[in-house]
């Protein structure tokens, strides 16, 4: 289903987000448990319904070890579902475990690993992560590696007999300063190679004469390597009770993709109890050098690379959320966490559409135990 | 726009190198403790952000951070 890699691809992020927050947040508490609701709806008729569980917790002085579950429950009937995937609605369901330990080799280093597993009905994927994090310049500065490897493989609805591996190789560095008594500058490179299969099983691209007329439909084909690098700067402030996380991103790779990333949230606290999230983000992107509105045959002949992958255009998105924290005075160290944010997608080669508009809703509750 | 938004994460770099030289003692640190400064402030809220714009654009990376090095522990 034509969602389905979709889904998946936010494993890179949750992979290295596991490494990264375990092995490199001091402040963090030592034993919390996590639940969370999110429900992502848009006015392309797609809902995802996402409940989550997660638990830190100290297996010896030196070991923590993480541990965390969720579902995606998804319904969709989007014009780009039904007029690539199927012509029909669908329901799909895809569940994700992971687990990640993390040792203190010594007061300032430590190391992680983590193991995140994912499965729908077309749509496997094993993630391998290690993570390295040590504190330097007298706990001024830390310095945070993390490698994680994808084994994925790519099937499709109702044919078994198709089995496309994907792989993947990502190497982030990230070096954090403190700036002063009031903040931060965070510096990440991240780096991924990504091999095998990567079009979408479901996508057939319509293929033209010189004339205009259609010729034929052929399934989409992309390169089977894409190396990307990624590269953020990130300020955390804070400017008297109001706390400021500015950040800018900046990301090409060898398929001529370049995009731009800034994002901006102010958490205000306006009691002891009580903090305010507002965030502004906003996204610009350039297209693949083979990513084209209408493919022509030269001389009877096909493109080679052809898409019709609307997120391989050009494309911009903008969103807007508010949200607060919420710590009740006789709950004895919950915190609950609600967000709304809205975001526009704009996609500017796309012939089936031109944007949409989602709404992301979150509902969490932080328990330490 | 590219080579303008390279030379700035550059700059950036350097400053953050320079700034290596600046020490700020464990109790000059209360405000860098607190929870609204880590990265993510809500991993709760960060998680949920990542799925949607990773599965709906067209890159990623790069979105994690070392977090806090204020020697609270």
């Amino acid at each position: 289903m034509q969602l389905s890699a979709a889904c998946l691809a936010v494993l890179p992020a949750a992979a290295l987000g596991l490494a990264a927050t375990a092995s490199a947040q001091p402040a963090e508490e030592e034993t919390v448990a996590e639940a969370a609701v999110r429900v992502y709806t848009d006015d392309d008729r797609v809902t995802v319904i996402t409940p989550s569980v997660s638990a830190r917790f100290a297996a010896s002085p030196r070991i923590s070890i993480e541990v965390d579950a969720l579902a995606d429950v998804i319904s969709a009937a989007s014009v780009d579902v039904t007029s690539q995937a199927s012509p029909y609605a669908f329901d799909d369901l895809r569940v994700e475990g992971g687990t990640t330990a993390t040792w203190a080799a010594t007061p300032r280093t430590s190391l992680g690993a983590s193991l995140i597993a994912s499965q729908e009905n077309d749509y496997r994927s094993l993630h391998l992560g290690f993570g390295l994090r040590t504190e330097v310049a007298r706990r001024n500065g830390v310095i945070d590696l993390a490698y994680r490897a994808a084994i994925d493989e790519v099937g499709r609805r109702g044919d078994p007999a198709f089995a496309r591996p994907r792989r993947a190789h990502r190497l982030a560095g990230t070096y954090t300063q403190v700036l002063d008594r009031n903040g931060y500058l965070d510096l990440v490179l991240d780096t991924e190679v990504v091999s095998g299969y990567q079009a979408s099983p479901y996508r057939f691209v319509p293929i033209f004469d010189d004339a205009g007329a259609l010729l034929y439909n052929l399934p989409e084909e992309t390169p089977e390597r894409r190396a990307g690098v990624a590269a953020l700067a990130r300020v955390r402030r804070a400017v008297g009770p109001t706390f400021v996380h500015a950040d800018y991103r900046l990301y090409g790779d060898d398929w001529g993709v370049v995009s731009h990333t800034g994002s901006l949230r102010v958490a205000a606290r306006i009691s002891p109890r009580v903090t305010a999230i507002a965030q502004l983000r906003a996204y610009l992107q350039s297209a693949a050098v083979f990513h084209e509105e209408r493919y022509v045959a030269i001389a009877g002949e096909a493109p080679a690379w052809r898409t019709r992958d609307r997120a391989l255009g050009r494309m911009r998105s903008f969103t807007a959320g508010l949200g607060c924290e919420v710590a009740p005075r006789t709950a004895g160290g919950l915190r609950v966490v609600a967000a709304v944010a809205a975001t526009r997608f704009v996609w500017l080669d796309y012939a089936l559409q031109d944007g949409r508009d989602a709404i992301l809703a979150t509902l969490g509750l932080t328990v330490p135990f | 726009m590219t080579r303008l938004a390279l030379a700035l994460l550059a700059a950036l770099a350097a400053a953050a190198l320079a700034g290596g030289c600046a020490r700020v003692r464990p109790w000059e640190r209360e405000t860098l403790s607190a929870p609204q400064l880590r990265s993510p402030p809500s991993r709760i809220l960060q998680r949920g952000e990542l799925h949607v714009f990773e599965v709906r654009e067209g890159t990623q990376g790069a979105n994690g951070s070392a977090g806090g090095g204020c020697g609270c522990n």
